[in-house]
Formats: C-alpha cells, sequence, structure tokens
C-alpha cells in the first residue's frame, strides 16, 4: 500500500498525500482523515445509550471572549445574556439516545428577576448597614447573625427557584422538563436538615442528603413521565461514615468534650470589649483545661475543613453516582458511574493553569510598569501622574487575570466536569426514551434564576 | 444543492423518533412519513435553527409548538440554511438587542456616577439636619471605643489633679471663644504614640497623646482641637457616614460584586471621597483661624506643627499627615483669611507655663479602661 512511498500507515501524521502519487489516493485519504483528526465525527450517543457531551472546545471560546468583554463593558450586567448563551451551548451539546438537550429561557427573563430580587435584597441590606453603625456594641453581633441566618435561608430559597427554572427551561425531542415544588417549602426543609446536621454532629447527613435529593426527583417529570428516586441513605451511608470518622470525628469529640466539661460561664466572662460590636477572648481567666479546648476545637475544626475540601470530588462522585444510579424516569433505568479520579484530575490541571496564569501576568505587567517608569522618566513625569498610570496598568493586568481564569475555568473546569458527569451516566433500556409523551406548557418566570444571581448562587448545572 | 432528504422527525407530542423525508420547496418545507403522507409543511421564513452539535442541523418553527426536525444530510442541511431568511435567529440575543443592553447599561452607569458626585452629597446635606443629634452620639460613642481600643489598646490616661486642671482650662478658653459652636465636654486624650486627633460623631473628639508630645506651645494644641472642633460643629463624620452608606448602596448593591464591577466601586469611593475630604478640611481650617483668633492664640499654630511633624519624616500611617495632608493651597488659605480678619487684638496665653507643663504629662500615668 502507500509503505511504498516510505510513509507507512503507522504513521498517520505523515501519511497526508501531497503529491497525489499513491496507488489508492482515496482509501489512504479516509484513513489519513480518521487517524489525523481528533474528532473527525459528529458526537453521537453510542447504541448502549451513553449520554454524550460533545466536549469540542471550538464554538465555547469566541462566545466565552465575547460574553466576558460585553460583561465587562456593562459593568455586569450582560452577564445574564451570557449565561443563557453558555446554557444553550452546553444543553445543546449534551445527548441523550442520540438526540440533544435543548435550552429556551430568555436572558431578559433572568434580568427581570434579578431586578425583583434586589427590592428584596437591598432593604435587607439596608437592616445591615443600620445595625451595624446605630446599634449599641453588644447587641450588633446579635442583629448581624440575625439577618446573616435570613440570607442563609435565602440562599436556600434561591437554590431551589433557580434549579426550577432551568430545569422548566429544559426540553428533550421536544418533551419539557417540568420541576415543581415551593421554593419556600424546600427552604425550609433544607434549614431543618442543617440545623438537625449540627445537632447530631454531622450524622444526619445520610438522610437529609437522600431527602433532599428525593424532594428534588419527585417533583420533576419529563413531558407526562414522572421522575422517581428508589434509592436511600444507605447508597451513602458508607463512604459518607469514612469520611465522618477520619474529618468530622475529632471535631465531634471536642465538641462532646467541650459540652461536659467546658466551663461556659468562665468562658462568657472572659469576653472582654475590643472595641464597637468586637470582643477579644482574655484565655488568662479560663482553666488550663478549658484554653486546651479551645486550641483542640482550633486545630480539628481546621482538620474538618481541609478533610471536607480535600475529599469533596470522591464524596461528589460516590453520592452523585449512587443517587443517579437509582433514579428512574417511568420504567426507563439509568446508570451512572462517575469516577473521583478523573474529577481530582480535573481540578488538578485546572489549579496548575491558574496557577501558571497568576505567575505569569504579574511578570508581563510588571514588566509593563517597569516600561511606563522608564517611559515617564523621559518624559519628565510628575510623581503623581507616574503613580497612576502604574496603578492603571496594574489594574489592567487584574482585570485580564480575572478574565484568563474565568475563561479557563469555563473551559478547562465547567466544560470538562460536565463532560465526565454526562459521560458517566448510561440509560439502560434507551428504546423506553421513544415510548415519553408529553405537552409543552410554560409557566415559570425567570424570578427563582435572577434572584439567585443577585445571592450569588449562579451555577449552571442540569440538576441531576 | 440537494432540495430533498432523509432526516428523524418528533411530533413534539412524543419522543419517538419518525423517519421522514423532507422536501424543500420555494416557500414550505414538505415533511413527509414513511408511507409518502404529509406530516408536516413547514414555511421557510418560520424555520429557525437550536443548538446542536457539529454534523446535525436541528430545527422547530417559531412559534415553538415542540415539534423537531434533526437533518444529519449534510446537503439537506445546507440547503435548508441557505433556503431559510431567519433560520440563524435561534432564541439567542439579536444584534440590535445587544447594542441596545451595551448602551443603555454604560447611560444607566454614566447617571449612576453622575448622582454618586453630585447626587449624594446634596442627598447627604439635606438628611443630616434631620437626623436627631442623639444618634450622632450613639455612633459617636461605638466609633470612639473601637479607636480606643485599637490606638490605646484599651489604656486611658491617668492624669494628675494639675494635668486635668489645665485640660479643663484650656477646653473652657476653647469653648468660650466658640460662641455658642461648642456644646457639651465629649474631648478626650488617650495614651498612644501617634501623633493624631478625630472627630467624630456626636461631638466626640480623640486627641492622642502622641500629639501633645511632637506640641512645642500650647497653641498647637488648641489649633488641632479648633480644628476638630470645626469638623464637629458642621457634621463633617454625619455627612460623610451617610455619603458613604449612600454610595455603598448606589453602587455596591444596586451594581452589585461581579467581574469588574468591585475595582470601579473601590475607586469611584476612593476619589469621591477624597473630594469630599478636601472640601471639609478646608471648612474645618476656617473653622479653626476664627476660633483661635478669638481666643487670642496663634491661628498659625495648626501649620507650624504639621510642618514639625513632615520635617520629623517618617510619619506612619495613621499619623495626622494621612489625612491632614498639608499642602501650600491650605497655608495660602489660612494666611489669606487671617489677612481679612486683622490682627489678634488681645493676645494672652491660652495656658500658663506651668499649666502646659502639666499638660505635657497628662498622660504619663496610664490604666486599663474600665
Amino acid at each position: 500500500m502507500s509503505t511504498a512511498n516510505g510513509s507507512g500507515p503507522s504513521n498517520p501524521w505523515k501519511s497526508v498525500p501531497l503529491t497525489g502519487q499513491r496507488a489508492e489516493p482515496d482509501l489512504a485519504d479516509a484513513a489519513a482523515r480518521a487517524l489525523d483528526r481528533p474528532d473527525p465525527e459528529p458526537a453521537r450517543a453510542d447504541s448502549e445509550g451513553r449520554v454524550v457531551f460533545d466536549a469540542r472546545k471550538s464554538g465555547l471560546i469566541p462566545l466565552a471572549i465575547k460574553g466576558y468583554l460585553l460583561t465587562l463593558v456593562t459593568l455586569g450586567i450582560y452577564r445574564f445574556w451570557y449565561i443563557t448563551d453558555l446554557r444553550r451551548f452546553f444543553w445543546g451539546h449534551t445527548l441523550v439516545h442520540g438526540s440533544p438537550l435543548e435550552y429556551v429561557g430568555r436572558g431578559l427573563e433572568i434580568f427581570l428577576g434579578f431586578l425583583i430580587a434586589l427590592a428584596i435584597i437591598v432593604p435587607l441590606n439596608a437592616v445591615v448597614i443600620g445595625v451595624s453603625i446605630g446599634l449599641n456594641p453588644t447587641l450588633a453581633p446579635f442583629a448581624t447573625a440575625a439577618v446573616s441566618l435570613i440570607f442563609g435561608f435565602l440562599f436556600l430559597f434561591a437554590y431551589y427557584r433557580a434549579r426550577r427554572y432551568r430545569l422548566n427551561r429544559t426540553l428533550w425531542r421536544g418533551l419539557r422538563v417540568r420541576q415543581t415544588g415551593s421554593g419556600w417549602g424546600y427552604a425550609v426543609r433544607a434549614a431543618g436538615w442543617i440545623v438537625l446536621g449540627v445537632l447530631t454532629l454531622g450524622l444526619s447527613v445520610p438522610f437529609a442528603e437522600a431527602d433532599l435529593y428525593r424532594y428534588r426527583i419527585e417533583r420533576m417529570h419529563l413531558g407526562a413521565a414522572p421522575f422517581s428516586f428508589y434509592g436511600s441513605w444507605r447508597a451513602i451511608a458508607v463512604p459518607y461514615g469514612i469520611l465522618w470518622a477520619i474529618f468530622i470525628l475529632p471535631l465531634a469529640l471536642v465538641a462532646v468534650t467541650a459540652l461536659f466539661t467546658f466551663d461556659f460561664v468562665a468562658f462568657a466572662g472572659a469576653w472582654v470589649p475590643a472595641g464597637n460590636g468586637d470582643f477579644r477572648l482574655d484565655t488568662t481567666q479560663l482553666g488550663p483545661g478549658d484554653a486546651g479546648l479551645i486550641a483542640a476545637f482550633g486545630l480539628s475544626a481546621s482538620w474538618t475543613v481541609f478533610g471536607l475540601f480535600v475529599s469533596y470530588p470522591f464524596y461528589y462522585a460516590r453520592r452523585t453516582s449512587r443517587f443517579f444510579s437509582t433514579t428512574a424516569l417511568q420504567g426507563v433505568k439509568t446508570e451512572m458511574r462517575l469516577k473521583a479520579r478523573s474529577l481530582y484530575r480535573t481540578y488538578l490541571l485546572f489549579f496548575l493553569m491558574v496557577g501558571l496564569a497568576g505567575a505569569l501576568i504579574p511578570i508581563v505587567f510588571g514588566g509593563l510598569n517597569l516600561l511606563i517608569a522608564f517611559l515617564s522618566g523621559l518624559a519628565s513625569l510628575s510623581e503623581g501622574s507616574q503613580t497612576v498610570a502604574t496603578i492603571i496598568s496594574s489594574v489592567i493586568g487584574f482585570y485580564i487575570f480575572l478574565v484568563v481564569v474565568g475563561i479557563l475555568g469555563l473551559i478547562y473546569l465547567q466544560r470538562r466536569i460536565w463532560e465526565l458527569v454526562a459521560g458517566s451516566i448510561y440509560v439502560l433500556n434507551p428504546e423506553l426514551l421513544d415510548k415519553l409523551v408529553g405537552r409543552l406548557q410554560d409557566s415559570e418566570g425567570g424570578f427563582g434564576a435572577g434572584f439567585a444571581d443577585a445571592m450569588d448562587v449562579g451555577d449552571f448545572d442540569i440538576g441531576l | 444543492m440537494s432540495k430533498q432528504g432523509d432526516a428523524t422527525f418528533y411530533d413534539g407530542h412524543s419522543a419517538k423518533p419518525h423517519a421522514v423525508r423532507v422536501d424543500v420547496q420555494p416557500e414550505v418545507v414538505l415533511i413527509a412519513g414513511e408511507d409518502g403522507d404529509t406530516i408536516a409543511a413547514w414555511p421557510l421564513s418560520e424555520i429557525r435553527m437550536i443548538d446542536a452539535p457539529a454534523g446535525l442541523l436541528r430545527v422547530r418553527l417559531e412559534p415553538d409548538d415542540g415539534a423537531r426536525l434533526d437533518v444529519a444530510h449534510a446537503m439537506l442541511a445546507q440547503t435548508l440554511m441557505t433556503s431559510c431568511p431567519s433560520i440563524r435567529n435561534r432564541g439567542a440575543i439579536q444584534r440590535a438587542d445587544q447594542i441596545k443592553i451595551v448602551g443603555w447599561s454604560v447611560a444607566a452607569c454614566i447617571s449612576l456616577v453622575l448622582l454618586a458626585v453630585y447626587g449624594v452629597p446634596a442627598i447627604a446635606r439635606g438628611i443630616v439636619p434631620a437626623i436627631p443629634m442623639a444618634v450622632d452620639r450613639q455612633i459617636g460613642a461605638n466609633v470612639k471605643s473601637n479607636i480606643a481600643a485599637q490606638l490605646s489598646r484599651g489604656r486611658v490616661c491617668a492624669p494628675s489633679a494639675a494635668a486635668d486642671a489645665a485640660f479643663k482650662t484650656l477646653l473652657d478658653r476653647l469653648r468660650a471663644a466658640s460662641g455658642g459652636r461648642i456644646v457639651g465636654d465629649v474631648t478626650t486624650i488617650l495614651p498612644s504614640p501617634v501623633p493624631n486627633a478625630f472627630a467624630m460623631p456626636g461631638g466626640h473628639v480623640v486627641l492622642l497623646s502622641g500629639l501633645i508630645d511632637k506640641a512645642e506651645t500650647v497653641d498647637e494644641v488648641a489649633a488641632v482641637l479648633a480644628h476638630e472642633y470645626g469638623h464637629v460643629a458642621y457634621r463633617h463624620s454625619m455627612h460623610k457616614l451617610v455619603s458613604e452608606a449612600g454610595l455603598y448602596f448606589l453602587l455596591g448593591v444596586v451594581l452589585g460584586d461581579f467581574t469588574g464591577g468591585t475595582l470601579i466601586i473601590a475607586g469611584s469611593r476612593a476619589v469621591l471621597s477624597a473630594g469630599y475630604s478636601r472640601e471639609a478640611e478646608r471648612e474645618a481650617d476656617a473653622f479653626a483661624v476664627e476660633m483661635m483668633h478669638r481666643a487670642g492664640g496663634d491661628p498659625m499654630a495648626l501649620s507650624t506643627l504639621l510642618e514639625r511633624i513632615t520635617a520629623g519624616r517618617s510619619p506612619g500611617a495613621l499619623s495626622i499627615l494621612s489625612t491632614h495632608p498639608l499642602s501650600a493651597e491650605r497655608t495660602a488659605d489660612v494666611r489669606a483669611q487671617l489677612d481679612a480678619l486683622g490682627p489678634v487684638e488681645t493676645p494672652r496665653p491660652l495656658l500658663t507655663d506651668a499649666e502646659w507643663q502639666a499638660l505635657k504629662g497628662y498622660c504619663a500615668e496610664t490604666s486599663s479602661g474600665s
């Protein structure tokens, strides 16, 4: 075959015909194309019903750059349309049983929701400011804590409403996904679980996860077909139990010991006012055991925070896989095998890239500042305008860093994780999907998503 | 170009794929089932594409009835792309809307900045007189305890009887010269090596002992106090508080904390409040000069003291110079005002030498605050 002219099939990179001297140019050409291009064929779900995400970067990068620039120019107002464009891209490139998902939300809907949310959040902020400057210093911490609790509750509400909005704007083969259930209902439930989680030193978390997952899933339909969850907390008891024993148990032991031995009266008395609303602890007023407990508390709490941060991808992979594998859509069964290893690899790569960007950009702009100093020396600029020039160039450098990290995050973190999550889902009996029926209906306004944006819950996963 | 080809049709009522034959006519697309019957006829002008992976053209009808046509046949897809005039209008934002959003956002930003520069100070001027002094005093007490904790580690001066008497004499002289514009007695000396003084809401004035150490005459201390009383008389700190709160609202909450916004907000706040404090310093200077003039002290003493601290170098971040930069313009303003006022009529020392020495030792002893 083409070995005759020196470029064997084992080396496809050199087998592109340049002169047309091949005996079988068509075949060689096809082989070369197949091997040469990384993604020669349109992405398709395979016959086993695997969900596929067409992860090509082309199309996404121009979208991201345009979105970021317009967001900067409009001081952020454009982000509602940008996030809508991104969702349309991610949804449209995710194929279930060969057909892409579809996102039909509008930027304007989220923007209006954001405006409504402002009407709620602005007065709350007014309360925070009023309280922090006007109130008696001994009462201020309590008032601030109360407002934080309200914000925490609103965060849970916003999470659910944003999810409901996203899902109600999702279609597959013209059938609409529906998520019902109330944002307040979910927020009350989730808040109750958080309180219980604290009281049980974290042991109730698997029950909470299963219960809240069930709440979300059992209020979800595709067309007329309901989703159902037939799993339970048992599915995550073992992975969670391991993490709990390693990372949370030390903190729980310290807390329980403190509950029985700690002199809380002395502790409360040992806080001396250190100014407006601030207090500092005078440890000399405490017994040696209590001072040791405080140190142990600090250490074990740091261990817990560190451990949960490091082990989250592992836990996320286990929980998501096991819950999703016990979720059905009217007889359609799925299996999910998300690998923690690939999540870790993705995060590591991303952090490396951010570190690299963080190292390179200051070098570039440090050089620019030197150049400014040199040029302004030549132009004998005053020290003041020289400082201004340096500040402006530093601010530009910082902006560029933000934009670069944002785009890297989109391409190498969000896109990659979406690909991993979607690609780990298998529909076991995809032929049943063809039998689904439904009707189009439109009811959900953009308030939830806009509110979530104002609350900084602006995530965009599809909500599986 | 191929005008016909195979495609997959979803009717919008079920997820069942229908293999169909598509025929692109001059005005409509005819979609026929396997049996040859026409299932749908879509006008070309109402066909819209939907985001899909490369190699798949997916279209719908406007308005959306849920039906979808998936075309994997490259030539047929090409024909549809060229024959349907609005096919690229895929629900993504249109260029005209994009320009509208950008244009109105920029306009909104400009009007917000104008409101911040001109509106907020004007609103503050209107609001501050309406705030009861009791609010000022409460806020002032909070700020004062904060400053006391930060600068003097919670310690207070334990003055001798002579030092206390000297301080009271000095305050009486200044109060008498204020023409009724200073009320109450809320001036405190706190132990701290930092040479500075602060006026807080509610008329609280804090003088740090580091400033008395740097002063060579009692007039210098008196001039600093008179300057701070100027801030008190004009309720400058309340104006500042209300303006800052207004700016925080306008720029921080309304615009939000997202890409880039924070930096612009921080920058404009710094610039705006710097402009405001220059104006306030001028007013306080004028007040101090008038007061010192009436009390019979040296109205130039503030400049003398600031010059000495400047010459001493390494002023430190919290020094009086960071908030009261000495400028040629400021000194010139004071001189012009003095020329207009004429010479001090009956110059007499604010304190005797013995009293001044006692005041210098006001913070020689300190105790931990109660």
